[in-house]
């Protein structure tokens, strides 16, 4: 069937694409999406050229939900609201690739060379309707409205505790640096999702100041801080490597740094005490679909999606190309914690 | 319920081709009607679909509407000589199982582009006015001429809009304006291009609905050129 879309085709360049596209899965219309800083990137062309090239034209867009317009297998129902995980896993051949994950489930979903991560190497939720694998959608429970957006997001944070295996109440005390909306909702998952109590490093007192359920730091103050065994990196950008160093400095012996930033440049670090320490540092943004039923089951929590409801500044109806624009310009000036929500109308 | 209906009737004597008509062109592998009514298929707002073709057709439709696993259309009725009665035989095939009520959205099958937009803002249009065309803003300046040959007019633009479809009745509005049509003797019949003029004609307000430039009629050869230009595969 023609479905329309927006794809990139240079940086700050959007075009109407129609594409006939497959109906092999369930076709989803996605409804209501919200732009990550990976889509800006994109967008401001702060990727090299070559990756940009091999890139475009590619619809952006990785958060975002949806309503099923047809499941020929009967699974879903059409009209059901469903979160749209954006990896997919690659069908694998059973053919060992250079760089095969097959013996690391937890690393299957998104890592996998041949696995694919829209509005990343494939089109993102963009378009009129897309067709996306059953295994992939979950169903909304009607508890929870549009900020199942941040769906995505939260599942991050779900997966970066996964990955350092921490479970409920296994680790009493955490530190999150990142004063953003990756630092807001790690530290969210990890007071309303382990139980621990949070420590939250920033350098912003008027964002810190939405970090309520946890006790805040400036980072050119740390000195009350205690050290714990579990630090967590959601700064990125410039400031990823002062907070790094910081949370090495506040790691406990064979402690873990989780790093969940996207760094600008390449960030200088102190591994003399990372070997001091016996420290583990691990990398960690992909989600996959069970940490996906995690964000949903923390969203039902009343208290939790309260604050996360909180990141919600508003709904922006986008019905033509001129809206979509205007929806990327005001997400790259954007300096706040919370975002603007796209309901996308085709 | 909302009911699609999807006129096919067409025999694409401005195509030029002879043995198919427009509707029935390939697009990518796919016929156009198919893709026409894979639109109103998928959207969760129309609950039943009913085409209306030629009979010589309607044995290559059913095998489509079969290949293609298409699920909502309950009916499929005879094209008429006109347009007029193409809509007649639709809301006659539709009669046993519908309700004053009900939503009837009669759409060409050659406007294969039609986004789900245009189709939920004509069914919430019913909802506020019981009538409701599709229209894009004219953006050129429309001429009027009555001889062909010499202006007559220049109609103010800003006042012009162009129509496309779908165009959507309460079944009540249209069943009625249809009745009320045919009542009268064949001599007697006005001129009319579309289903919204035989309605405005019977006194009911039409609201309007916002269409839109890609949701072209393919009538000429260019028209396919355009469409088939317009659509990239993402096979």
């Amino acid at each position: 069937m023609f479905v329309k879309s927006y794809k990139i085709t240079e940086p700050g360049c959007f075009e109407i694409f129609v594409e006939d596209i497959n109906e092999d899965d369930v076709l989803v219309r996605p409804e209501y999406l919200a732009i990550c800083k990976a889509d800006i990137r994109y967008y401001k062309g702060n990727r090299s050229r070559t990756v940009l090239k091999r890139k475009f034209p590619m619809s952006l867009v990785h958060e975002g939900i949806g309503v099923v317009a047809r499941d020929k297998n009967g699974r879903f129902t059409s009209g059901q609201r469903v979160v749209m995980v954006p990896c997919e896993n690659a069908v694998c051949d059973g053919t060992k690739c250079v760089s095969c994950v097959r013996e690391y489930d937890y690393l299957m979903d998104n890592y996998c060379p041949r696995s694919s991560f829209r509005s990343s190497n494939a089109d993102g939720f963009s378009k009129e309707m897309i067709n996306i694998r059953a295994d992939y959608l979950l169903p909304i429970p009607d508890s929870i409205g549009e900020e199942a957006v941040f769906a995505e997001l939260i599942s991050v944070g779900c997966c970066a505790l996964r990955r350092a295996g921490i479970t409920e109440g296994k680790v009493k005390e955490i530190s999150v640096w990142g004063d953003g909306i990756m630092g807001y909702i790690i530290a969210l998952v990890a007071h309303y999702g382990i139980g621990a109590k949070v420590n939250v490093i920033g350098i912003n007192k008027e964002k810190l100041r939405m970090f309520d359920f946890a006790s805040t730091y400036l980072a050119n103050d740390i000195s009350a801080l205690s050290k714990t065994s579990l630090c967590i990196e959601a700064v990125g950008g410039n400031g990823a490597a002062s907070a790094i160093n910081q949370a090495i400095d506040s790691s406990l012996s064979g402690g873990t740094i989780i790093l969940c930033g996207v760094s600008g440049e390449n960030a200088p670090i102190n591994t003399r005490l990372i070997l001091e320490k016996g420290l583990s540092l691990l990398g960690s943004t992909r989600s996959n679909v069970g940490d996906f039923e995690k964000a949903l089951k923390l969203l039902e929590n009343e208290e939790f999606r309260k604050r996360i409801l909180r990141l919600v500044e508003g709904v922006d109806v986008v019905d033509d190309i001129r809206k979509y624009y205007e929806a990327f310009e005001n997400a790259s000036r954007s300096e706040s914690l919370g975002k603007r929500i796209i309901k996308l109308v085709f | 319920m909302n009911i699609a209906v999807i006129l096919a009737g067409g025999t694409g004597s401005r195509m030029g081709m002879v043995d198919k008509p427009k509707q029935f062109i390939d697009i990518y592998g796919k016929p156009v009607v198919i893709h026409t009514i894979e639109a109103f298929e998928i959207n969760e707002n129309i609950d039943a679909i009913c085409v209306i073709c030629t009979k010589e057709w309607q044995e290559d439709l059913s095998i489509w509407i079969k290949e293609y696993d298409i699920r909502k259309v309950r009916w499929i009725g005879d094209a008429g000589k006109t347009r007029q009665e193409s809509s007649l035989n639709a809301l006659d095939a539709i009669k046993d199982d519908v309700k004053d009520d009900d939503i009837i959205i009669i759409h060409d099958s050659a406007r294969p582009l039609i986004s789900q937009r245009i189709i939920n803002d004509n069914i919430e249009k019913v909802k506020e006015c019981g009538a409701c065309d599709t229209v894009i803003p004219a953006q050129d300046t429309i001429i009027r001429s009555v001889d062909g040959e010499t202006l007559e007019s220049i109609p103010v633009r800003r006042e012009l809009y162009l129509g496309q479809t779908p165009q959507s009745f309460r079944h009540s509005i249209v069943r009625k304006a249809y009745d009320d049509y045919f009542a009268l003797p064949e001599n007697e019949r006005p001129v009319m291009t579309d289903d919204c003029g035989l309605v405005l004609a019977s006194g009911v307000k039409i609201g309007m609905a916002m269409g839109d430039k890609l949701n072209m009629k393919m009538t000429t050869m260019e028209d396919l050129l355009l469409i088939k230009s317009i659509v990239r595969t993402s096979r």
